[in-house]
């Protein structure tokens, strides 16, 4: 049995979220403030808090107004149902067949057919009708109280408003209810059907504990803040010894007699000494190989009383054992790297709490474990090293074919992590704002995994090796090539100066890819800036039969004629109207550079042609709007083109409507006096012999960016070393970047710091990244 | 009491040892007769399945359910495998209730499924009136109608049903009937429903199988079959000691079962068994053989023990019959303790098919008549174990308060109340302050008391009226309709607009007939009946000894004398003819009376530690003696007339 997936309703930004879990292993990205951290709180919260675990703040912000609007209830009214909003979860759990006995209180009858079986806890009013009238009694006494001071003043008692009242008696007036979910009566998104009302567990029925019975998480939180007064609540941070000496003492403090628990504890260590030993050899041996410093060769060896009685008096030590036979020698913990002792703390946790969810009385058949940013000082061999082993320590030898599984979560920021086990556990949190809200939509990559079988492989492949921080940015950039990468953070500088402060991701990925990004982009619905070359070509027919060879010749493919298509289906009979179109197999097209000006020039550049604008010939391409250009993808969220644009170039005296084919081009273009000056010699761009006019300047530019001595890389460190007010950011990757200013600071302008305490405890170090 | 786990094996435990350790283990019946230690058996089953897959069980929580016919015997039985929580021990009538209790929705729905069901019944019924109808049949018909309308209108609002003592649908109440129905319609009817019982109870052990109802053990056995999941059905019982007519006997054994027979007796002496084992000749073909019996000091043989028939005249001289017939055993076996004495009931057990003769020596004859001759067979059926529901408020509480109340054990009567009176809950006591209500409880508790211990001549339908009136006990709403006639709604309509034995014009005006006499019977009627069935008085009932075993016992077999038509002693010996009827069910192949005779014969010799005596009452004894002498089922030397008594 499995967690299959879980809906919140009204916690904090995740108004309605729906979060699917992998069998195995799902992973939790998102920009900073996603709701991350808030997702694995919920379900926490939830299942092994109480309503104790709750505050006002937990509350998304429309409810706030809700409570507000709920006072104004005329007493006598009945009480509209949701007047008082709730906080929801809904679990999902796969069951097999055979294991629904499991679940039995949870079956919403004994003719229901499926596998997926779901409870609803809710953080609801106990009775609206009372919690408005406790309210009034309470705002009148204070009121009353008030009165009999001195006139005049400002002051007004509490409860000022409905929340003001319900910081204070939350508590007392919420309780957590639970409902069967029956699936029949939900879509597949898991939203209601109609005006379907779950049944509600009776009281002697116990959800909570029907819940407790069948689910058991553990959360290892990320590092906490330094400062933590409290040292039995350490981070990863602290001395290992400590941390492994407790692992034996929280367990013997409180069962000294139980030897179940102490042949638990006893069996626990072995299985830590194994596993260390087993499963992470490979990342010993590793660490061998890259060498550490001022010793070679050293190995882990954990050395601990092995009597449990005498551990409570004796911490337990982790020690190098360094040598083999009888040269070996030890070096006690303190001398461990900070990120080798994270990892062994990570996995002393784990192994914890499996060896104590293992030992359970009536044990839940499910581990939920959650593991925040596990990167923490970890380097990027030894983050990919522990996301590949993490699942092998989650086997139980035993639990083979049983009715037992765990399922972890875990939450980063590191692209090493992230993209090593491709995209299926990708969960990827995306703001989004409605009205002035601040909301949370979870996306599951796994359904964009089985629907785009065509470029998956390449994105998950480029992901990979690029390490590119895509999932976790505000916005994205893709570029052309090396020499846009190197230049932006300038001309961001230079032209869009706030963008600065929002996480960027600049993927360099070439006109003939961009287009392959485009699933991956509107999926997510993630703002894009795309730069790219306006790539003019004139058109080359083939010989029949003679082969291209001509090295300056370029192929590429433009979609075929919609008329065509109509063409081909009708060649069809008809006979399949339902089908989807069949789609013609693209043109091929053969094309030399030209300059952007010649007469019916088109384009070769792929994304130009099949994503933004999709237009196929220059002339087409100059008269784009900027509708054209630009791409809505979901609340607003939009992906903008930039190709070289003409503008009056005045050189010699003259101007004349130009852009350039390159960026290199269009940049002298926009800077011709500078960019041609004797000192600019390093920068390459030196057009020699008579320039009359400016076609004349974009003619000769062209020939130089295109001879193969011209250094591109070496143009944009020269450029780089120039004083960067002295130029100007060519005009298309100005407009560019000055309309992604303005889309980014939409969508963070309205950022409220969370007010909650326990949200997001990890931001200190997740601003780090 | 030392666990019965720990007695030697048979070649029957290693058998159903084997079973349990296949892989798949395997499904079973055991066939064990009188005196094997069949529940030793299943004891020694449970624990076998405990050791071998408790651990894996406990992992999944799974549990091994174990289905007894008494709460008694489930006590014992799970006292007997170390009060085990991997064994849920109970009848079948809690294993139901554990098994639907989640899925209240499908209970509302078979609820109302129900009463409609019964609602069609009495429109039809209504539909088809003879001309013989009396006025009150038909006002009664109208009344339940009604009610039963008003139930169907207020089940939609019943939150959450309950397993109770009786039917009471709108106060969400399901009775031992309902559970039986519903629980097998359900496992029938919803592959999940199976599918869930065997996950949850892979194995499932059935004592007494024999008298468990063929539907229970046809849904079972349709558990057992369910594709994709496995359950291990085990049926303990004998075919032989089938006492209630709802039982189904023979457990037939699937293909791939096993057939465990288990042969061993070690209760009955070597004369009993011998008997034991030509009864049950004509029945089946088990045949038990002595079981090994080990004492402190070694093994014990077998005593030899007696097994007498006398045939009698039945006439007015049977009781001075029965005193002979005890001095000839007691002088015969040279054991004093056949005589009579003042702890008779220790003595000898004397067992009877229930008749008129004990009820009048005893003191109750009106009562027995009442709920005896032309009653319907349901209190018939439930006159001995005090559970018809006539009866039942009377022996569970009125009886016991009443004589409590006489030998003023004052704590013993709190109790009573506490356990079956609403007067003393909370919510009842509201607005009363508990002195004033305890002071109404007592004055109701001497009236009881004088009624029933007195000796006033107060009816059994005045106490009973008092009671109702005064709220001190919720009765049957079937009762408290005859109590209180006029309140239409307040009670349910006979039990029998379903069975067949009130079915039809005839049965309700049975049953009236049958209230009408059993609410004028004097009160003091019910203590002498108590006594009877309580077993204080030497007299025992034969089909109420199941599993007990006494020293000495003489059975007596008296057609005559009883009222019962399922049972004949002369039919089952050959002395009399089977009638048109019984010639009918014996060309169909069915059970008949001898059938049912034979059996009741069996389990009341097959009580008999050592010495057995048999008095057949009969006209003609002479000829009886004759006839059987040729039947092979007693010795030719232990069969006797009264000249036997002339002779000593």
């Amino acid at each position: 049995m499995q967690l299959h997936s879980y809906r919140l309703r009204n916690f904090r930004r995740l108004k309605a979220a729906h979060i699917e879990l992998a069998d195995d292993i799902s992973i939790f990205v998102g920009s900073n403030n996603s709701g991350k951290t808030s997702a694995t709180q919920a379900i926490q919260a939830f299942v092994t808090g109480g309503r104790d675990r709750f505050s006002l703040y937990d509350f998304s912000s429309s409810c706030w107004k809700a409570f507000d609007e709920a006072e104004s209830n005329n007493v006598d009214d009945p009480i509209p149902d949701g007047l008082l909003p709730s906080i929801d979860l809904d679990l999902w759990f796969e069951v097999a067949v055979p294991d629904l006995y499991l679940v039995i209180p949870l079956l919403p009858s004994a003719a229901w057919e499926g596998s997926k079986v779901g409870i609803r806890v809710s953080f609801t009013a106990r009775s609206p009708l009372n919690l408005i009238q406790n309210y009034r009694a309470a705002k009148a006494k204070g009121a009353a109280q008030a009165a009999e001071l001195s006139p005049g003043s400002e002051y007004v008692p509490w409860p000022r408003s409905m929340t003001d009242y319900l910081q204070r008696e939350l508590k007392n007036e919420y309780e957590l209810r639970y409902f069967v979910l029956d699936h029949t009566q939900f879509d597949k998104n898991f939203l209601e059907i109609g005006d379907y009302v779950p049944e509600e567990l009776r009281k002697e029925q116990g959800g909570g504990a029907i819940l407790k019975s069948l689910i058991h998480i553990d959360n290892l939180g990320a590092q906490r803040h330094l400062a933590d007064p409290n040292p039995e609540a350490g981070g990863r941070s602290e001395d290992l010894s400590k941390r492994l000496s407790r692992f034996y003492k929280r367990n013997l403090d409180q069962r000294q007699d139980d030897h179940a628990a102490l042949r638990a504890l006893f069996e626990s260590e072995q299985a830590l000494n194994s596993h260390l030993d087993g499963v992470f050899k490979p990342m010993l041996d590793r660490l061998s190989k890259l060498g550490y410093p001022g010793v070679n060769n050293p190995r882990l060896k954990i050395m601990s009383a092995l009597d449990p009685a005498h551990v409570m008096s004796q911490d337990a030590r982790v020690h190098y054992q360094i040598g083999e036979g009888e040269d070996t020698a030890t070096l006690p913990d303190s001398y461990n790297g900070l990120g080798f002792k994270n990892l062994i703390y990570m996995v002393v946790e784990i192994l914890d709490a499996q060896a104590k969810w293992v030992a359970m009385e009536n044990r839940p058949p499910l581990h939920l474990i959650f593991v925040e940013e596990p990167e923490a000082h970890l380097h990027a061999q030894l983050q990919q090293v522990f996301i590949r082993n993490v699942l092998e320590l989650l086997n139980i030898k035993d639990d083979v074919d049983s009715i037992f599984s765990s399922q972890m979560v875990i939450t980063t920021h590191s692209p090493h992590i992230l993209y090593e086990r491709g995209f299926k556990p990708i969960r990827y949190f995306r703001r989004t704002k409605i009205g002035r809200e601040q909301l949370t939509e979870v996306l599951n990559l796994s359904a964009f995994y089985q629907d785009q079988s065509d470029d998956r492989d390449f994105l998950e492949r480029y992901l990979k090796l690029t390490h590119c921080d895509l999932f976790f940015s505000d916005a994205a950039i893709l570029v052309e090539g090396n020499v846009e990468r190197l230049l932006l953070p300038v001309m961001i500088r230079k032209v869009a100066r706030p963008l600065r402060s929002a996480c960027l991701c600049i993927l360099e990925v070439g006109g003939a890819f961009g287009h392959r990004f485009q699933s991956l982009i509107e999926f997510l619905g993630l703002t894009t800036l795309i730069i790219t070359d306006i790539d003019s070509v004139a058109l080359v027919v083939p010989e029949a039969d003679a082969d291209i060879d001509d090295e300056e010749v370029e192929e590429f493919e433009v979609p075929a004629d919609e008329e065509e298509d109509v063409a081909r289906q009708v060649q069809d009979g008809g006979q399949n109207p339902a089908a989807k179109p069949v789609e013609s197999p693209p043109k091929r097209k053969y094309g030399k550079a030209c300059l952007p000006n010649e007469p019916g020039a088109a384009t070769s550049n792929q994304t130009l042609i099949k994503w933004l604008p999709g237009k196929r010939t220059i002339e087409e391409l100059r008269n784009a709007s900027e509708t054209d250009k630009t791409h809505e993808l979901k609340d607003n969220t939009k992906v903008r083109v930039a190709y070289q644009t003409e503008r009056p170039i005045t050189w010699n005296g003259a101007t004349e409507n130009l852009c350039g084919r390159t960026l290199e081009e269009d940049f002298s273009l926009e800077n011709p006096g500078w960019s041609q000056s004797v000192e600019r010699k390093p920068l390459g761009l030196i057009v020699k012999g008579e320039i009359a006019d400016p076609s004349t300047l974009a003619k000769g530019l062209h020939k130089r960016v295109s001879r193969k001595s011209f250094d591109k890389t070496k143009f944009a460190l020269a450029l780089l070393t120039e004083d960067e007010d002295a130029w100007d950011v060519p005009t298309y990757i100005r407009e560019g970047l000055v309309w992604l200013n303005e889309e980014v600071r939409i969508e963070l302008e309205t950022v409220i710091p969370d007010v909650d305490p326990m949200a997001e405890t990890g931001g200190i170090g997740e601003a780090d990244e | 009491m030392s666990s019965r786990a720990n007695k030697p094996d048979t070649q029957a435990d290693i058998d159903l040892r084997n079973c349990l350790q296949a892989v798949q283990p395997r499904s079973f019946i055991m066939k064990a007769g009188a005196g094997s230690g069949k529940t030793t058996s299943l004891i020694k089953g449970l624990s076998s399945a405990i050791q071998i897959h408790g651990e894996q069980l406990r992992k999944l929580r799974q549990r091994i359910a174990c289905i007894t016919y008494t709460e008694i015997a489930a006590g014992e039985i799970w006292r007997d495998v170390g009060s085990d929580p991997l064994v849920h021990v109970s009848t079948i009538h809690s294993f139901f209730w554990l098994l639907a209790k989640p899925f209240q929705n499908d209970i509302q729905a078979w609820v109302s499924e129900r009463i409609t069901e019964k609602i069609e019944v009495l429109e039809q019924k209504q539909a088809s009136y003879g001309p013989r109808v009396q006025q009150r049949t038909k006002d009664k018909d109208t009344r339940d109608l009604e009610w039963l309308r008003s139930q169907l209108d207020g089940i939609a609002e019943v939150k959450g049903f309950r397993y109770g003592k009786g039917s009471d649908y709108l106060k969400g109440t399901l009775g031992h009937d309902d559970i039986l129905k519903m629980v097998t319609y359900l496992i029938m009817q919803r592959p999940l429903f199976r599918t869930l019982l065997a996950r949850q109870f892979p194995f499932v052990f059935v004592d007494e199988s024999q008298d468990t109802t063929t539907e229970v053990i046809e849904a079972l056995k349709t558990v057992g079959r369910e594709p994709g999941v496995r359950c291990c059905l085990g049926f303990f019982g004998d075919p032989m000691q089938q006492i209630y007519a709802t039982g189904t006997g023979l457990v037939e054994a699937e293909p791939h079962w096993a057939d465990i027979p288990k042969p061993e007796n070690f209760r009955c002496s070597i004369q009993v068994l011998n008997l034991a084992n030509a009864i049950r000749r004509d029945g089946d073909d088990l045949v038990q053989v002595p079981g090994q019996r080990l004492g402190p000091d070694g093994i014990i043989p077998t005593p030899e023990g007696a097994a007498h028939l006398f045939v009698l005249s039945a006439d007015d001289t049977r009781d001075a019959n029965l005193v002979r017939v005890r001095e000839w055993m007691a002088a015969r076996t040279g054991d004093d303790r056949w005589r009579s004495d003042d702890d008779d009931h220790e003595r000898v057990k004397l067992l009877v098919i229930v008749h008129q003769m004990a009820a009048k020596r005893l003191g109750f004859g009106e009562l027995y008549t009442a709920l005896n001759s032309r009653a319907p067979s349901s209190f018939k059926d439930g006159f001995l174990d005090g559970t018809a529901w006539p009866l039942s408020p009377c022996v569970k509480f009125l009886i016991p308060i009443a004589i409590a109340h006489t030998g003023n054990r004052q704590l013993e009567v709190m109790r009573l109340i506490r356990e079956y009176s609403p007067l003393l809950e909370k919510g009842d006591l509201a607005g009363v302050t508990v002195a004033e209500r305890l002071k109404t409880i007592n004055e109701l508790v001497i009236s009881i008391a004088e009624g029933i211990a007195g000796d006033s001549n107060v009816t059994i339908g005045d106490l009973l009226r008092q009671v109702n009136d005064a709220g001190l006990l919720i009765f049957d709403p079937r009762l408290a309709s005859y109590l209180n006639p006029d309140a239409a709604l307040s009670g349910q309509p006979a039990e029998g607009a379903g069975s067949d034995d009130t079915q039809g014009e005839d049965g309700s005006d049975r049953e009236m007939a049958s209230m009408d006499a059993f609410l004028a019977c004097p009160a003091k009627q019910l203590l002498a009946y108590q006594t009877y069935i309580s077993e204080r008085s030497p007299f025992g009932t034969q089909q109420g000894i199941k599993g007990a075993e006494f020293e000495r016992v003489l059975v007596v077999l008296d057609d005559a004398e009883s009222t019962h038509f399922q049972f004949s002693y002369e039919k089952y010996l050959r002395l009399k003819a089977p009638s048109d009827t019984d010639q009918k069910h014996i060309d169909a192949g069915e059970e008949t009376v001898v059938d049912r005779t034979r059996r009741l014969f069996y389990v009341s010799c097959t009580r008999a530690l050592k010495e057995l005596a048999v008095v057949l009452f009969t006209a003609d004894p002479e000829q009886a003696e004759a006839h059987l002498r040729q039947l092979d089922l007693f010795e030719g030397d232990s069969i006797h007339t009264h000249n036997v008594f002339e002779a000593g």
